[in-house]
């Protein structure tokens, strides 16, 4: 993705992770007003669940970091978007961080440098974010069949419904069908 | 689940989609205790006989807008749309109960009997009220709001393959949550996907 609106996305994600996507998310009035509920919640992380919260937190930072990218290359419905969606994804980095804490693992706190591709204009970019969008939820629904208890399954199932309306709404933007299958597939 | 995020569930939901539409709740407490979709239901068996039932539910009240609500054409199109897809959750219920030897419960059938269950559900608007397209969608709003929480408690307590299954069906709902709010107000994506988690819904308009 190009540098755009003045800013490199070097800039715009110069301290990476969390810390960085929150530094922006508050330069553009979107950083969460109050701590999610879900982040004071202490649940039971056994081991085998711990390899599937982490790559469920690398999802999280790369959705974060694409849609903070995304924002100086987007207008209209999909800027609008685009800026609530990512406080959102925030909102799923601290919960999925705070699982983690509950099964003493410290979270990776870092976003990388995830390969966004050189989407060429705010259709592109709509597109790109429905692809990783997609595959937020086709990630979650594999941590729902895997996760060890129900518990675990309920949170992630509360984050994949969020992630799934995400792919509604960017569907629509793009002129498709909202909702096209009766069950979520995860190739929507 | 814990009690303390069963309350924070349960208090966000009755928060949240007690504004203007949605459900008529006092506090978490009170929907805590008058809900309780998945009371009693301990089996596989259970669970999925209450998400049948729930599913008829669905699928009544759908018919019924789509019957006698006066809607505009998008709105028309979106709720037939949303109703062939309860009524998929429906068959796929239906056949995972007639393997476990369980007999499929009858559906409503009548309007003040649907109401009662709605009412038991804490859903505040009433089929027999559902007459315009606003109150038409508020009303199937909140009834998708019950169907988040519904299945969201579904996936905790559902054994092997079901939990995956439940969760399919839970993000379907989701999107109709959002598809019936984007009919309302032009796919605004913050009252679309009012929550970073689901069933956290509300409305705020």
């Amino acid at each position: 993705m190009n540098a755009a609106a003045g800013l490199s996305r070097r800039q715009l994600l110069g301290v990476s992770g969390a810390a960085g996507a929150a530094a922006l998310a508050a330069g553009c009035g979107v950083l969460p007003a109050k701590i999610s509920t879900l982040q004071k919640i202490a649940l039971t992380v056994d081991r085998p669940d711990v390899p599937i919260l982490e790559a469920l937190l690398r999802l999280e930072y790369t959705l974060a970091y694409a849609y903070t990218a995304s924002i100086p290359r987007l207008n209209g419905y999909g800027l609008h978007a685009a800026r609530w969606f990512l406080r959102q994804e925030l909102g799923h980095i601290g919960a999925v961080s705070t699982l983690l804490k509950s099964g003493g693992i410290k979270p990776n706190t870092s976003a990388g440098s995830p390969d966004l591709g050189h989407p060429g204009n705010a259709s592109a970019v709509v597109v790109l974010l429905h692809r990783l969008e997609t595959e937020a939820t086709r990630a979650y629904l594999e941590a729902v069949a895997k996760l060890s208890n129900g518990q675990l399954r309920a949170v992630a199932s509360a984050i994949l419904a969020t992630e799934a309306q995400h792919v509604s709404i960017l569907r629509r933007a793009q002129g498709l069908e909202p909702v096209p299958s009766a069950l979520l597939t995860g190739s929507e | 689940m814990s009690a303390t995020r069963r309350d924070l569930f349960r208090g966000a939901l009755a928060g949240g989609a007690a504004v203007g539409l949605g459900l008529a709740i006092g506090d978490g407490g009170a929907l805590a205790a008058a809900i309780a979709p998945l009371q009693g239901a301990n089996t596989d068996g259970q669970v999925l006989l209450r998400l049948m039932e729930f599913e008829q539910l669905e699928i009544f009240a759908y018919e019924r807008v789509e019957r006698t609500a006066a809607l505009s054409a998008e709105a028309r199109t979106t709720v037939s749309h949303f109703l062939a897809q309860e009524h998929r959750h429906a068959a796929l219920l239906s056949a995972l109960l007639t393997k476990r030897g369980v007999a499929v419960p009858p559906p409503p059938s009548t309007v003040s009997e649907a109401d009662a269950k709605l009412a038991a559900l804490l859903v505040a608007r009433r089929l027999d009220e559902a007459h315009d397209q606003l109150a038409a969608m508020h009303l199937l709003i909140g009834i998708e709001t019950v169907a988040e929480t519904i299945y969201h408690l579904a996936i905790e307590k559902l054994t092997g393959a079901l939990p995956e299954l439940a969760a399919r069906i839970l993000g379907c709902e989701a999107q109709h949550w959002t598809g019936l709010s984007s009919v309302l107000h032009d796919g605004d994506p913050v009252l679309a996907v009012p929550s970073e988690f689901a069933p956290f819904a509300t409305n705020p308009s």
